[in-house]
C-alpha cells in the first residue's frame, strides 16, 4: 500500500509539472497516466485521488482499500477485432460493479483502446465499442449508469510501444478507472 | 444524273481525261513498247535495271557517271545500260558480227569481260533492290523513269556504231548471260522471301524496344493517346528530322515522345542491311 | 529502260510486280512504321543548374529548393551538382551536347540580381534534346519571400512539363507525438509542403488527432483530448486564437469542412453509439445524418456539398459507404473488395476516393475511381492510414510506419512513385495537405 501511495503522489507530482510547460492547453490536474511494469503484464491505472494525499499516516478508510484493490486489477483485455469480455476477465468487472453496488457516491471512467491498426477515428469507435461493453456489464451487475462515464483513445493511448502481435494485445484494453 | 453532270461539268471532264491518261499509262507500261524503238536497232550488250529499283543515292536525275574501264567493285559501276529487244535485233547484229567478226575479236574480248562484269554487277544490285522496292512506284517516279529512259535512248543513238561493234559477243555469250539472269532471278526470289519472312520485322522490333527503353511516359499518356512522329534517319541511325503529326496528346507528351527518338539517336542497324529505312512513321498509342 | 525490263521471261513477273506497286502505292514513300505500345515509368532527369548571384553561403539556394521540390514530386530525377562540369547561368552559354552527355533531358538555368524591392530571379528552362526554350520567367522578391519564389518557380516548372500544376506552394499539418507511454507529449504541426520550418500551433498532454484544413486555407479544426475527452476545436493559424466548437457528452470526433466551409461534418457518440452529423459553425445548430447501431464515422464531404462519404461497419466490418444530406438518407455502399476499408478521402477533382485497405494481411493506401468501382493499392507495407491529396491531385501524403516509428511518406496517385519523407524527432501521423492558398 506505501509503495502504490509513493507512487502516486510522484506520478502526481509529474503530471503537475509537465502540464506548467504546456502553452495553449488547460492542464488536467489528474493527468491520466498508465504505467508499465517491465514485464509488460500488467498495467495499472492511477486515478485522483486527493484524499490520499491528505492521509499521510497511512491510514485508510475500508473504501480506499477498496479502490486500492480494484486498481490493481482495472483492466479488461479483448481479443482482435471484437469487443467482448473475455471469461477470465469476467470477475475484474464483476469487482468493480460490486464495488460500485456498495458505493453509490463512487464513479469509475472507462477507457477504450485498441490496438494501432487500422485508420484512427474508427479506433475511437472500436475503443468506445469496448467500453460500452464493459459499462453494460457493470450495469448488470448492481452499478448505476450515471455513475460510469466513457471515453475512448482508440489508439493514441497504447499502453506498450511495439509493432507486434504482443504489444497490440497489450492495447486492446478497457481501463477501469476509480475517480472520486 | 444529267444535271449532275451539267453542274460538275469541268470537275468531271478533268477526272476522266486523268482516268484516261492513267489507264493510258497503265496500259502503256503492261505492253511491250519495243515497237516503238524498232527503227532504231540497238545492238548494246547491257543489263536493264528497273530505275525504281536503284538505291536513292543514285535516282538524282543527273546523267550517270560513265563506268570506268578498269575493273573496278561493282559500286563504281553504277550506271546502267538498256539493252534493245533480244529477239530482233539480235539476229541483225548475228548477221554483221559474221562479217566483222575477225578482226574485232581482241577489242571484243576486253569488252566482254568489262561487260560480263558489269552484268553480274548490275544484276546483283537489281536482285537486292527489287526485294525491297517492290511497294515503291508512283506516277511521278514513272514519268521520270520514262524521261530518263528517253534521255538514255537519245545519247545511246550516238553510239549506235558502237554498239554495232559489240554486237559479236552478245551471240557468243548470250547462254552465259541467261544462266546469269536465271540466278539472279533466284536471288531476286530470295529477297523478296527473306523481305518477308523476317528481316523486317527484327529490325522493326528492335527500333521499338530502343524507343520503348527512352521513352519516358508522362502521367497525361494514357489509354486512347495517339500520336505519329514523322522520322528521318541517315544511314548511320543518326535522327535527323522529328515532326508530330497528328497527336491527341498534350505538350507534355509531344515533348515525351519527341525526347525518346532524339534520346535513341542513333538508332540501331539493322541485322540485314537491306531492311535498312530512311523514313520512319513511329505511332505511339499506349495499350493502358 | 522500262521496255528492257519486261525482256520474254520477265514480263508476267514485271506486270504483276509493277500493278501490285500502284496497287499498293504508298504516296509517301518507302518507309517503315512502328507501333510504340509503352514507355518506362522513370523520373525524368532534369539538371536545375545552381542559380548565378547567388554565393554558396546565400541564405537561400533558389536552385536547390527547386531541385528537391522536383524530386519530391516523383515525377523527377534532378542531376546531383558534383556531376555538372559548367554551371551556365543563361541559356545563351548552355552547351547542350554536354548534358546530354550527362543524359538530362531538360536544364533549368538562372540568376538572382539585385532589384528595387530586393532581388530579381530569372530562369529558363530548355529541352536539352532538342535545346528548344521552353520557359522563361522573371519574379521579384524581397529577400524574405526567396524561398516562397523558388516554390513558384517550382510550379511552374512542373506545370510546363508535366501540364498538372504544382503543389509545391502548399503546406502540410501533421501531428508529431514524443515521449514514451505514459508520459507522450502531442503537438500539432505546420510546415511548409516540402517539410521546411515546421511551426507548433497547439501543444498537449493529451491526444491531438484529425487535423483538417478549412477550404480557405486559414484554419484547422482538430480533435483534442486535453479535457480529458474528445473535444473539436477550430484554429486560426494567423492569430492563433481557437474556438472549441463541440465538445458534447461522449465522443465528439473526425471533423470534416463542407466545400463552402460553412459547416462541419462530425461524429458523436450520444447513446453510446457513434454516428455522423453536420454542425452549422455560425448558428451551432447539429443535424444527424446516420442513426444506426453501427459505428459511423469519418465523414468527408463531395465537391458539391450535397453527400457524405463515411466509414461503417453496419455491414459487419468497415466499409466506405455515401449517403445524401436531404431526402431518404438512404446510405450506399461503395466499397466490396476486401474486409476492411476506411477514411476516405475525395481528390480534389472529384473522380476518386483515397483510402486505407487491409489488402494481402497490410493496411495498404488505396485509391477508388468513383464511376469504375474500381479499388487499386497504391502502397506495399503493412501500417499506411490518413491519406491526403496534395490539391492538384498528383501525390498523396500519409502516414507509414518505419523503423519503429511513425512517420510520413508520399505516393503518387497513380502509384509509380513512393517516397519516405525524412521525420523530424518522434512519431509523426495524421498528416493533411492545405488547399491552394488564396491569393
Amino acid at each position: 500500500m506505501k509503495f502504490m501511495h509513493a507512487i502516486a503522489v510522484t506520478v502526481l507530482a509529474v503530471g503537475l509539472a509537465a502540464c506548467t510547460k504546456s502553452k495553449q492547453v488547460q492542464p488536467d490536474a489528474g493527468a491520466q497516466t498508465a504505467v508499465t511494469t517491465t514485464d509488460g503484464a500488467t498495467t495499472s491505472g492511477l486515478g485522483n485521488q486527493p484524499a490520499m494525499g491528505s492521509n499521510a499516516a497511512g491510514a485508510m478508510t475500508a473504501q480506499q482499500q477498496a479502490v486500492a484493490e480494484l486498481n490493481a486489477r482495472n483492466t479488461v483485455y479483448f481479443a482482435y477485432d471484437s469487443s467482448e469480455i473475455q471469461s477470465e476477465y469476467v470477475p475484474v468487472v464483476a469487482a468493480h460493479a460490486a464495488y460500485l453496488a456498495k458505493y453509490p457516491g463512487a464513479k469509475v471512467r472507462l477507457e477504450g483502446n485498441t490496438d494501432e491498426r487500422g485508420s484512427r477515428e474508427y479506433n475511437i469507435g472500436l475503443g468506445e465499442r469496448r467500453a460500452q461493453t464493459v459499462r453494460k456489464a457493470l450495469m448488470l451487475q448492481g452499478a448505476a449508469d450515471s455513475q460510469i462515464t466513457t471515453v475512448s483513445y482508440g489508439e493514441e493511448r497504447p499502453a506498450a510501444e511495439g509493432h507486434d502481435e504482443a504489444a497490440y494485445a497489450q492495447n486492446r484494453r478497457v481501463v477501469l478507472v476509480q475517480i472520486q | 444524273m444529267p444535271a449532275f453532270a451539267t453542274e460538275h461539268l469541268r470537275p468531271l471532264l478533268g477526272s476522266v481525261a486523268f482516268h484516261v491518261v492513267l489507264f493510258a499509262l497503265l496500259a502503256g507500261a503492261a505492253l511491250n513498247w519495243t515497237s516503238k524503238q524498232e527503227p532504231v536497232p540497238i545492238a548494246i550488250e547491257g543489263t536493264v535495271v528497273q530505275y525504281k529499283d536503284l538505291p536513292r543515292s543514285l535516282r538524282s536525275g543527273k546523267p550517270l557517271a560513265e563506268p570506268t574501264p578498269a575493273p573496278a567493285q561493282p559500286k563504281a559501276e553504277s550506271r546502267p545500260e538498256p539493252a534493245p529487244d533480244p529477239r530482233i535485233d539480235t539476229e541483225k547484229a548475228e548477221q554483221q558480227a559474221r562479217k566483222e567478226a575477225a578482226a574485232e575479236r581482241r577489242q571484243q574480248e576486253q569488252e566482254r569481260e568489262e561487260k560480263a562484269r558489269e552484268v553480274a554487277a548490275a544484276e546483283k544490285r537489281k536482285a537486292d533492290d527489287a526485294a525491297l522496292r517492290a511497294k515503291a512506284s508512283t506516277e511521278a517516279e514513272r514519268k521520270a523513269a520514262e524521261a530518263e529512259a528517253r534521255k538514255q535512248s537519245g545519247a545511246e543513238a550516238q553510239k549506235l556504231k558502237a554498239a554495232k561493234e559489240k554486237a559479236a559477243q552478245e551471240a557468243k555469250s548470250r547462254t552465259a548471260r541467261e544462266s546469269e539472269l536465271k540466278r539472279a532471278l533466284a536471288v531476286e526470289e530470295e529477297g523478296a522471301a527473306v523481305a518477308q519472312s523476317g528481316v523486317v520485322d527484327e529490325y522493326r522490333a528492335l527500333l521499338v524496344q530502343t524507343i520503348e527503353r527512352n521513352w519516358i511516359r508522362p502521367a497525361s499518356a494514357r489509354a486512347g493517346l495517339e500520336c505519329t512522329l514523322n522520322v528521318t534517319q541517315a544511314t548511320g541511325g543518326t535522327v535527323v528530322d522529328v515532326k508530330i503529326g497528328d497527336c491527341n496528346g498534350d505538350q507534355a507528351v509531344r515533348e515525351s515522345i519527341t525526347n525518346a527518338v532524339y534520346k535513341s539517336s542513333p538508332l540501331p542497324a539493322p541485322r540485314d542491311p537491306r531492311a535498312f529505312q530512311r523514313r520512319l512513321v513511329i505511332v505511339f498509342k499506349p495499350t493502358e | 529502260m522500262r521496255s528492257d525490263f519486261l525482256r520474254s521471261r520477265f514480263r508476267l513477273q514485271g506486270v504483276a510486280l509493277l500493278w501490285l506497286a500502284l496497287l499498293a502505292a504508298d504516296p509517301a514513300n518507302a518507309q517503315l512504321r512502328l507501333d510504340i505500345t509503352q514507355g518506362v515509368r522513370d523520373a525524368v532527369p532534369i539538371a536545375v543548374v545552381p542559380f548565378g548571384g547567388q554565393e554558396a553561403s546565400a541564405a537561400t539556394d533558389v536552385a536547390a529548393i527547386v531541385a528537391n521540390d522536383l524530386k519530391l514530386s516523383g515525377r523527377f530525377a534532378p542531376l546531383d551538382r558534383a556531376d555538372m562540369v559548367t554551371r551556365p547561368t543563361t541559356g545563351g552559354a548552355i552547351r547542350f551536347q554536354d548534358w546530354r552527355l550527362l543524359k538530362s533531358d531538360f536544364i533549368v538555368v538562372g540568376r538572382v540580381e539585385p532589384d528595387a524591392s530586393g532581388s530579381a530571379v530569372t530562369f529558363e528552362l530548355f529541352n536539352v534534346q532538342t535545346g528548344q526554350p521552353l520557359l522563361t520567367q522573371r519574379l521579384t522578391t524581397a529577400e524574405r519571400g526567396m524561398r516562397a519564389t523558388a516554390h513558384r518557380i517550382s510550379d511552374a516548372i512542373y506545370e510546363r512539363l508535366t501540364g498538372i500544376p504544382g503543389a509545391f506552394s502548399t503546406r502540410v499539418a501533421y501531428i508529431s507525438v514524443e515521449g514514451r507511454p505514459p508520459a507522450q507529449r502531442y503537438r500539432l504541426v505546420v510546415a511548409d509542403a516540402d517539410g521546411y520550418g515546421p511551426r507548433t500551433i497547439m501543444e498537449s498532454p493529451e491526444p491531438i488527432m484529425s487535423p483538417a484544413w478549412s477550404p480557405d486555407g486559414q484554419s484547422l479544426a482538430y480533435v483534442s483530448f486535453e479535457g480529458k475527452a474528445s473535444a473539436i476545436y477550430v484554429q486560426r493559424l494567423a492569430t492563433g486564437e481557437r474556438r472549441r466548437v463541440s465538445a458534447r457528452s461522449g465522443i465528439n470526433g473526425a471533423p470534416a469542412w463542407s466545400p463552402d466551409g460553412k459547416r462541419l461534418a462530425l461524429t458523436l457518440s450520444r447513446d453510446g453509439n457513434l454516428d455522423i452529423y453536420t454542425l452549422d459553425l455560425a448558428t451551432q445548430t447539429l443535424a444527424r445524418v446516420t442513426s444506426d447501431d453501427a459505428i459511423d464515422t469519418e465523414p468527408e464531404w463531395s465537391a458539391d456539398g450535397k453527400t457524405l462519404y463515411f466509414t461503417s461497419d453496419r455491414a459487419g466490418n468497415a466499409q466506405v459507404y455515401q449517403v445524401a444530406l436531404d431526402g431518404a438518407r438512404e446510405a450506399k455502399r461503395l466499397t466490396f473488395t476486401n474486409s476492411y476499408n476506411a477514411r476516405p478521402r475525395l481528390s480534389p477533382d472529384g473522380q476518386s476516393l483515397a483510402l486505407v485497405t487491409l489488402d494481402r494481411g497490410g493496411y495498404r493506401i488505396a485509391t477508388f475511381d468513383l464511376k469504375t468501382r474500381n479499388l487499386r493499392v497504391l502502397t506495399d507495407s503493412t501500417q499506411d492510414e490518413s491519406p491526403s491529396f496534395a490539391p492538384n491531385g498528383a501525390v498523396i501524403i500519409y502516414a507509414t510506419e518505419g523503423g519503429g516509428r511513425g512517420s510520413l511518406a508520399m505516393v503518387s496517385s497513380d502509384g509509380q512513385f513512393q517516397q519516405r519523407l525524412s521525420s523530424e524527432r518522434g512519431d509523426v501521423r495524421d498528416p493533411v495537405w492545405s488547399p491552394y492558398p488564396r491569393r
